[in-house]
């Protein structure tokens, strides 16, 4: 399978908030990643680890610093506005609060069809597109004059998918997009989005912090840590074997896996863990310790130049 | 079963508006017994912080308590002359809230505000008993560096840090019972793991209660004796954790399961429709529009009876008496 989305070394720093001029934090500190065409790759990882901001670079959201994007055999890294702006019907992202990323001011019909102005379709072609879309998602025309606030917290997360899908993309960031909703919508919004994917072919990056939901939409996983991917492989054998001890401490994290484990055994495991990544080194190249399964390895030989790059895609 | 500390009975809590008045905490009974943990489960609305405020009789016009009452330790909560009542709170019935970083002054050190409390409650009767025993506290929590983290701004702290200092300022009274609405929700999954067996490890420790919010059926299986679930202002079942995780009865309850994506979960079965409005709830059973049996028992439009089995009971027309 080729490779749609291609990212190499990529590093990203912000401004330090509350710091020193010039200071600066690194957000994203040499990742690389590929997502074959049609796939689902779950990018889990605690907050402030860096998985946003590589949504947002990989849709080039953001500028890196360094390092490339590939997207459809189009380099992206020093692209400039308008021919991004040619390519944005074709990525799009969902964000996690479906309230405060639709414009209170508009109605559905006009947020959803937002995307569709580079398009320039009359207005009959394009409320055919909103509607098509919506019979997408499962939504009814009777909400296409409702604003926003009008709308139960599915509908809402819904006309967010809608919008990104109105304009049929190739690639969707699906950020958190289930992690402010209550939980019987959750599973409406998850088992929509695994619908869409059957029927659209999207390649999807698909980031949450909730191991047990990326495990239920991603065919493969990677975690990031300070800015890292540290393991990245199919979902199960990254769930089932977990090497990294970041990763396994966070499935061994995980609220109620495991009901006989008693609490000090519990704590007694993390605080191992704890205490081995703490003496794990940071920056280790990745290793493929099986096939498609790479992990951080302080072992591996860093090899001269570039050692961050899996090359998932080509290979095997 | 334990001796019983906190016994809630029939407990009613309502919104007054212009045209019309909401109940959102409807004929809430449920029983906490000494050094157990209750998890009250529900989806944002059902009415669980209510609840919990309730029984703290912290609500403020147009919320007002019209019914029931809430036993501890003999006493109805609801009944107690106000100053007694004030007393009471923190001291013996201490609440964690969700997101501390609202809940600490972010202009005095952490250190000042666990003293504070300590000297507040005639706890320490000076200074120097006072730091001494915030230090403990601190230690107690878990927290390393103690001396250092007493002299910690709120700002310079991690939120599991933070969220362990505000534990230690909640059980530095040594209350009975602790309220603690969604006390990990804001948490990295990691922290969260950490502070939910430090919740155990204190329950234990210091004999306490544990009336624990949630929405997270994952969290309330991890730290619960026993679990009410609530749904529309109303428990709908009850009983202990093991047994209705593992084989819930309410139709709302084996939903709620049904859609939480687990490690085992092959297919995810959302729920269908909305929650119920508890403005407009429907008439008889709230969770009828949505639930696939009310069709079997063709009773929904009365209110469902409260079957008690044991100690589990449950809200519904399917287990009631002659029923099928």
């Amino acid at each position: 399978m080729p490779a749609l989305v291609t990212a190499r070394d990529l590093v990203k720093r912000f401004p330090a908030r509350g710091g020193r001029r010039g200071e600066s934090v690194v957000a994203v500190a040499g990742v690389g990643v590929d997502l074959e065409l049609g796939e689902t790759l779950g990018l889990v990882g605690e907050s402030g680890s860096g998985k946003s901001t590589v949504g947002r670079l990989l849709l080039r959201l953001l500028r890196p610093d360094s390092g490339s994007i590939t997207f459809d055999g189009q380099q992206l890294e020093h692209l400039g506005d308008g021919a991004l702006r040619k390519l944005r019907p074709r990525m799009q992202i969902i964000f996690q609060n479906p309230y405060s990323a639709l414009n209170p001011r508009m109605v559905v019909e006009e947020i959803v069809a937002f995307n569709l102005r580079p398009a320039r379709l009359s207005a009959k072609q394009r409320k055919e597109r909103v509607l098509a879309t919506f019979g997408l998602v499962g939504l009814g025309r009777e909400i296409l004059k409702r604003y926003p606030h009008q709308l139960s917290g599915g509908q809402a997360q819904r006309v967010g998918i809608a919008r990104a899908l109105v304009s049929s993309p190739d690639f969707i960031v699906a950020d958190e997009i289930v992690s402010a909703l209550d939980v019987s919508v959750q599973a409406e919004i998850l088992s929509l989005l695994l619908d869409l994917r059957k029927r659209l072919r999207l390649t999807t990056l698909f980031i949450s912090h909730n191991l047990n939901v990326v495990r239920y939409v991603s065919d493969r996983s990677a975690v990031m840590y300070k800015g890292r991917i540290v393991e990245m492989g199919s979902t199960k054998l990254l769930y089932d074997s977990p090497r990294h001890p970041y990763t396994r401490l966070l499935i061994a994290s995980v609220p109620g896996a495991d009901q006989v484990t008693s609490v000090a055994a519990r704590e007694r495991e993390r605080r191992e863990l704890m205490h081995e990544l703490s003496a794990y080194p940071e920056g280790s190249p990745l290793v493929e310790v099986l096939p498609g399964h790479w992990v951080e390895d302080p072992k591996a030989p860093a090899e001269p130049g570039g050692t961050r790059e899996p090359g998932m895609a080509d290979g095997h | 079963m334990s001796a019983t500390l906190l016994s809630v009975e029939n407990l009613r809590t309502q919104i007054k508006g212009e045209r019309h008045t909401t109940t959102v905490v409807d004929g809430v009974s449920f029983e906490l017994g000494t050094q157990q943990v209750l998890a009250l489960i529900g989806e944002s609305g059902s009415g669980k912080t209510m609840t919990a405020l309730s029984i703290l009789r912290l609500v403020t016009p147009p919320v007002a308590i019209n019914g029931g009452r809430v036993w501890y330790q003999g006493k109805d909560l609801l009944r107690l002359p106000a100053d007694e009542m004030r007393m009471l709170r923190g001291r013996q019935i201490a609440m964690v809230f969700q997101n501390p970083r609202d809940r600490f002054d972010p202009l005095r050190t952490i250190g000042e505000q666990l003293i504070e409390v300590l000297r507040h409650h005639g706890v320490a009767q000076n200074r120097e008993e006072a730091s001494r025993r915030a230090l403990a506290l601190l230690r107690e929590v878990q927290l390393v560096n103690v001396e250092r983290v007493m002299k910690m701004y709120p700002n310079e702290v991690s939120g599991g840090m933070l969220q362990r200092a505000m534990i230690a300022i909640a059980i530095a009274p040594s209350p009975n019972l602790l309220i603690a609405d969604e006390p990990t929700s804001a948490l990295d999954v990691t922290i969260q793991s950490e502070i939910l067996d430090l919740l155990k490890d204190i329950e234990s420790t210091r004999s306490m209660s544990i009336l624990f919010i949630t929405h997270d059926i994952s969290v309330a299986r991890q730290v619960a004796d026993t679990v009410a679930v609530m749904y529309a202002g109303q428990i709908v079942e009850y009983g202990p954790a093991p047994r209705v995780l593992a084989e819930p009865q309410h139709p709302y309850t084996r939903a709620l399961l049904a859609s939480v994506p687990t490690p085992n979960a092959d297919v995810l079965h959302p729920i269908p429709g909305l929650p119920a409005d508890v403005a407009n709830p429907p008439p008889g059973c709230r969770f009828a529009p949505r639930c696939p049996s009310a069709t079997v028992h063709g009773r929904a439009s009365e209110p469902p009876p409260w079957v008690q089995t044991g100690t589990s009971g449950v809200r519904c027309w399917l287990y009631a008496e002659g029923a099928q």
